[in-house]
């Protein structure tokens, strides 16, 4: 059995299944990453470096091992709809260490790429876009904030594109580009 | 006086304006002039932006790194946040035509091309940098020493790793921060997991695992 449960039951017996069915394979996930994360995560050979250095190992059921074997097995279901791929932290002591010179984050951050073409994405992250696209600020100015900043000397609102709002344009002209604004409310209305 | 356009971010002006304020008047003393750069936005969260759509990333943090292109003048920052996402897009798109190229493309549509004509800089290493400002000047500028005061440095993972495409050198037991601080006079502090993850990202995303990763950091 796997150690852990999500309540979802395919997914549990997928995870308690640990053979390799070559049916689940797809080789074109594993070229995705490589050109996504621009990383050899195809020299992989398992000695478990990163997850021993991974800060989130040890407190939760997140191994990194095991998302760069999905990765060079072609597992693509089995790891994008795996809620453990949103608790890596992107600190990077993983791609330090690691002896083959692989940027192991890099690749968790292809296979998260790959996860929100699937609509799977934590709700803050979308949110975070919503306010860039707003206000161009992930953390946007408020008046407690403005009357500390009066008090220390500075203008009331920083000359970012709170002072500069003719650069917001710009802004949502490349988030739309992209389609992000409307993925993320389309995302959010659904849940 | 050397300048450089002072790159904000979100939560230095708009949660902790103390950090804007004491960086430009301690930076001025140095003979560090910190311009404005009008018109920066986010830089975006590398997290956030990173995990949804890099290209989404390489094009937003791009536009802040054009803006000081405009003005000619390198970036300082003083959010380890942001020098991940600036630095690392400026450091990446300098060095991949096929990224270039692409962001390049949306960004005519705003009247705006990446060149990759400067570099960014966290202050911190401005400060300890001997051609630009140095131990020896900031230990010269101290008016009160800060005896008896001791003083633990948290480096910060965006700031430092990874290692080969930063420059900072050894990410295990770094010591160039800790020069700064006896520069100060204060007494630097030795600690268990001076370089442990602080957990930004996974906060947004499970609490319970978040709160357990800063346990250590308490002891």
């Amino acid at each position: 059995m796997a150690a852990k449960s999500y309540n979802i039951p395919e997914l549990d017996t997928k995870l308690a299944d640990r053979r390799y069915h070559l049916t689940d394979a797809n080789p074109e996930f594993t070229q995705k990453i490589l050109k996504t994360s621009r990383t050899i995560a195809n020299m992989c050979y398992q000695c478990g470096t990163c997850t021993g250095s991974c800060p989130s190992a040890p407190r939760s059921s997140y191994r990194i091992r095991l998302f760069m074997r999905r990765c060079v097995l072609g597992l693509e279901d089995e790891a994008l709809t795996d809620p453990d791929l949103w608790l890596c932290t992107t600190c990077y002591s993983c791609t330090d260490r690691c002896p083959r010179d692989i940027a192991p984050t890099d690749v968790i951050m292809a296979m998260r790429n790959l996860a929100f073409l699937r609509d799977i994405v934590p709700k803050n992250f979308l949110q975070t876009c919503q306010l860039i696209y707003n206000s161009g600020h992930g953390v946007p100015n408020n008046d407690v904030n403005r009357a500390a900043r009066t008090k220390l000397g500075l203008p009331a609102d920083p000359p970012t594109t709170h002072s500069y709002p003719e650069f917001i344009k710009g802004i949502q002209k490349i988030i739309d580009h992209y389609g992000l604004k409307e993925n993320a409310d389309r995302i959010l209305k659904g849940d | 006086m050397h300048e450089y356009a002072f790159f904000l971010g979100c939560i230095a002006p708009n949660r902790y304006p103390g950090c804007e304020a004491s960086a430009i008047k301690t930076s001025e003393k140095v003979g560090i002039k910190l311009l404005p750069l009008k018109g920066a936005s986010c830089c975006p969260a590398p997290g956030a932006f990173g995990s949804i759509d890099l290209n989404v990333w390489y094009a937003m943090a791009a536009r802040n790194v054009v803006l000081a292109e405009e003005m000619k003048k390198d970036i300082a920052l003083i959010c380890n946040g942001c020098y991940k996402s600036i630095y690392e897009v400026n450091h990446i798109l300098k060095h991949n035509d096929e990224l270039r190229d692409g962001v390049n493309e949306v960004l005519a549509e705003i009247d705006m091309q990446f060149k990759g004509s400067i570099d960014v800089w966290h202050l911190a290493e401005l400060y300890y940098d001997e051609k630009i400002c140095g131990l020896k000047k900031i230990r010269d500028s101290v008016t009160t020493p800060l005896n008896g005061v001791k003083i633990a440095a948290h480096y910060g993972c965006h700031l430092m790793k990874p290692q080969k495409e930063r420059h900072f050198g050894d990410t295990e037991n770094p010591m160039w921060f800790e020069e700064l601080i006896e520069a100060l006079g204060a007494e630097p502090v030795q600690y268990r997991n001076k370089m442990q993850c602080v957990v930004p990202v996974v906060v947004s995303v499970d609490m319970i695992s978040s709160m357990l990763l800063t346990l250590p950091m308490r002891r």
